[in-house]
């Protein structure tokens, strides 16, 4: 079967978009190596060599390490608990401990800084990043969890005293390489992300790199430390498509087989505290801070421009949504129906932006737009550039993810029933990946209209939306101001969010 | 490129000359040769993993022969310089899964081939060729449902359906019956096999199972390591294999060495007369052909080591004085216990195989 595949050809009209598609996705990568090198490459040599630079690469390693091992100490009890339990609630709390994934990482920053201002820096950095990304290790580790050989939980019964810790501990140890993915996808959230580090003002690599291109106007020194920072990326996402996947899958019961719980008694009790208080601090408190604003302070500017920042939201995010898709179409397709070396070539060298963070994209359409294409320069279609080139990874393994379930032999049926190729296409493989593209335009749309970095530099001038309105008022600490933009986030795009992701 | 009258069944019959394929360094299909006869049912037989589904993708036009060529009624759809397309041959495709559109209902897929493309039909055509088919193949009422909401017989019927609709000269089946459960796979492989045969084209089908190929085809090809080993009627190839690999695959086989001389053939049993070459031979005796204890008081002695009860009959396997093992099979009256010492004999029905 395989071999099969990779001996067919693969059709221009889909490699040649891809191929573009491919290389432009890692033209910002040429611009940033580019701008770094304007001063000399003693320039770079010094400024890597600097105690300042080493300084950052500790403290922003030090927070994504520590940030990574509270959210496992959290995300696997908790997974556990979903899957391997007679939990009370277990279908309400599976979902509920996945959705502070919709939360945008400025927002819960903001509602905990504003209750408690000497939160401010590694501590409030720690505990906001945690709440945001322990779904990264949770919902991989209940996956492996769900796939676990139930015998091994009535083995651990023999061993008596600490069963519960005991048993976790078990568990654990089977899904291992979920575990470590999980735990490299919360390191690299961390090093990528912007507004809870800006939000808390502590300088890891996004804030300074931010800092240093915005006050400074030094965009060397940016380039050379988010070239730093994309290193540290691209070896995390390395090492997270290694271990992914390995753990091996030891049930031997039937899929439909129910799965044997163990039953907790007085654990039963912990278990709902904890998660409770998991989802209660994640989730219900950036809400309650934000409905507090609004309701104390009314809206002090007025439903009308609201109203606008939405709208430039929604503008900017419908188009790149779909540019972003048409551009992924190609090459999901490639990815998920050819196995060949040109076709994983091309999907892996999109994966690479994924591991760069929003700021490097940002700061390097930013040169970009200044050096090359300054006609676009803060006008729209530069700031669609960003987002495709930021959302594109999304977007290629939505579409791989359903290309490569529909069967080769749909196609070779449709052909020996009289349908020509462009015919089989129109008939059996667009009504049959149309949902799929349906939910990675929906998946773009939200996470472009959550995205605050790019969107905070490459915005056409004089026009705002939800996220930069937001982030002028809580930059200035004004409560009044930033309360109606974060319902309306909340509303808009934290809900659909919640909604789409529980859904797929 | 109109090939063929669409509107009308006519059966095609299928030659391939010399036909080979490899996938980079591996040679799945050798020289294959073959003649699919019109209006019938040939079966290719051969094990898991040998090129059979690649023949097939062959003659259906979805891979290109890398020499060879492939011709139905006589005109070239495949050599080194033509091609037909896959939609240019009239050709049915029943894959393994069926491999229905789960887009689509039961009538929609059954509709496909006629409703648009090549062999697209007037609309009043289209609802009365699709009631013929839901006729013929049993789907009576089932014509809304999703191929999800269906079981796995009734799929495979669907697949059948949909493939007849458009009137193909030829029908290609790959393992048809081998996702079903085997209570049923015997009924529903006879039920298709009829409708195939009432609906008079020609029929290719692959399978690994020899059971299934022999009881179903009028001309089986046996498909040995990517190389066509025999071909023939099922009880040609089962009465007189072309060679030991061949009695083997198909049914049990006893082979005994024997050497050839002077005109006889000499085995641990007896002696056939020989007209061949002298040296090295393997002499085929079916188990059927075996007898316990015969009455006459010939035979070797042996001693059971084996014991199978099937309730209509069983199999015994006899070791015998020169450590030759041999298997029989008696009525269950005559089911002798292990460890007990036999006579064994055989009714004079043999096969001498070259090498």
């Amino acid at each position: 079967m395989r071999q099969r595949d990779r001996e067919r050809a693969l059709p221009a009209a889909l490699v040649i978009p891809a191929m573009l598609a491919a290389l432009a996705s890692l033209f910002p990568l040429v611009y940033l190596i580019d701008v770094a090198f304007d001063r000399g490459a003693t320039y770079i040599w010094d400024e890597l060599w600097r105690r300042r630079t080493f300084d950052l690469v500790v403290r922003s390693l030090a927070l994504a390490g520590a940030v990574t091992v509270v959210c496992v100490v959290i995300a696997v009890p908790a997974a556990w608990l979903v899957t391997r339990t007679n939990l009370r609630g277990r279908r309400i709390w599976r979902v509920a401990l996945a959705l502070p994934l919709a939360i945008p990482s400025y927002l819960s920053a903001f509602a905990w800084i504003s209750w408690r201002p000497e939160l401010a820096g590694f501590w409030g950095a720690l505990l906001v990043l945690t709440l945001a990304s322990y779904p990264y290790v949770y919902l991989p580790v209940a996956a492996a969890f769900r796939r676990l050989d139930p015998a091994l939980d009535e083995l651990a019964f023999i061993h008596g005293r600490n069963a519960l810790v005991r048993l976790i501990a078990l568990s654990a140890s089977q899904a291992r390489s979920s575990i470590a993915a999980g735990s490299l996808l919360v390191a690299l959230y961390v090093l990528s992300d912007f507004g809870a580090v800006a939000t808390m003002r502590f300088d890891a690599f996004t804030w300074v790199i931010y800092g240093a291109y915005r006050a400074g106007f030094n965009p060397s020194r940016a380039a050379v430390l988010a070239l730093i920072l994309v290193v540290i990326a691209i070896v995390l996402v390395a090492a997270e498509s290694l271990v992914r996947g390995r753990d091996v899958q030891t049930m031997t019961a039937r899929a439909t087989d129910p799965i044997p719980r163990v039953e907790l008694r007085v654990g039963q009790w912990s278990a709902q505290i904890f998660l409770s208080a998991v989802v209660l601090i994640a989730l219900a408190f950036p809400i309650w801070r934000v409905l507090v604003w609004v309701t104390s302070y009314g809206t002090e500017d007025g439903i009308r421009s609201v109203a606008e920042a939405l709208w430039g939201s929604i503008r900017y995010s419908t188009v790149a949504a779909i540019v972003t898709v048409v551009v992924a179409l190609p090459i999901g397709i490639l990815a998920g129906r050819y196995k060949s070396n040109a076709a994983s070539f091309i999907e892996r060298s999109t994966y690479i932006t994924h591991a760069l963070p929003g700021v490097v994209i940002a700061i390097s359409m930013v040169f970009v737009g200044v050096r090359l294409m300054s006609p676009i320069y803060l006008e729209a279609p530069l700031l669609i550039l960003a987002y495709v080139a930021l959302f594109l990874p999304v977007a290629v393994s939505g579409i791989r993810s359903i290309v490569s379930q529909i069967p080769r032999e749909l196609d070779d049926v449709a052909r020996s029933l009289g349908s020509t190729p462009m015919q089989s296409v129109r008939r059996v493989s667009i009504p049959l990946i149309a949902p799929g593209i349906a939910a990675s335009l929906a998946l773009v749309l939200l996470a472009a209209m959550k995205e605050l970095p790019v969107t905070m530099l490459l915005r056409p001038t004089g026009s705002d939306t939800l996220a930069t309105r937001l982030w002028n008022f809580t930059s200035i600490s004004d409560y009044a101001g930033a309360g109606p933009y974060a319902l309306a986030l909340i509303i808009f795009v934290a809900i659909p969010t919640a909604i789409a992701t529980s859904r797929s | 490129m109109d090939r063929f009258d669409n509107t009308s069944t006519t059966a095609a019959t299928l030659d391939l000359v010399d036909v080979s394929k490899s996938f980079g360094d591996v040679d799945v299909l050798h020289d294959v040769s073959f003649c699919a006869p019109a209006g019938r049912v040939t079966a290719i037989l051969g094990p898991s993993g040998q090129g059979k589904t690649t023949l097939l993708r062959l003659i259906a036009g979805f891979d290109q022969p890398d020499a060879g060529r492939i011709l139905i009624d006589s005109q070239v759809v495949s050599d080194t310089q033509t091609v037909v397309a896959p939609e240019h041959r009239g050709i049915g495709y029943v894959p393994q899964d069926g491999a229905l559109f789960p887009h689509l209902s039961v009538e929609r897929n059954i509709a496909f081939g006629i409703s648009a493309g090549k062999f697209k039909r007037s609309r009043r055509d289209q609802s009365r060729r699709i009631e013929e088919l839901v006729a013929l193949v049993g789907l009576e009422g089932l014509s809304d449902r999703r191929p999800g909401e269906i079981s796995g017989g009734q799929r495979q019927r669907v697949a059948l359906a949909r493939a007849l609709a458009p009137n193909p000269r030829l029908v290609l089946l790959d393992e048809p019956f081998s996702a079903l459960d085997a209570s049923m796979r015997h009924d529903i492989s006879q039920e298709v096999i009829a409708i195939l045969r009432r609906a008079g084209t020609t029929t290719v089908m692959v399978t690994h199972d020899q059971q299934e190929a022999m009881s179903i085809a009028d001309h089986v090809v046996v498909l040995l390591d990517g190389r066509i080993a025999q071909q023939g009627s099922p009880s040609e190839i089962y009465d007189s294999p072309a060679g030991a690999d061949v009695a083997r695959f198909i049914g049990d086989a006893n082979l005994l060495n024997a050497i050839a001389h002077d005109g006889v053939v000499e085995h641990v049993l007896g002696a056939e007369s020989w007209s061949g070459p002298s040296g090295q031979a393997t002499v085929l005796l079916r188990p059927e052909h075996m007898v316990l204890n015969p009455p006459d008081g010939t035979g070797r002695i042996g001693v059971i080591e084996g014991r199978s009860y099937f309730g209509h009959d069983g199999t015994l396997v006899v070791r015998l004085a020169n450590g030759e093992l041999v298997t029989l099979r008696v009525p269950t009256g005559q089911l002798a216990d292990i460890g007990d010492s036999v006579r064994v004999g055989y009714d004079g029905t043999t096969r001498v195989l070259p090498g």
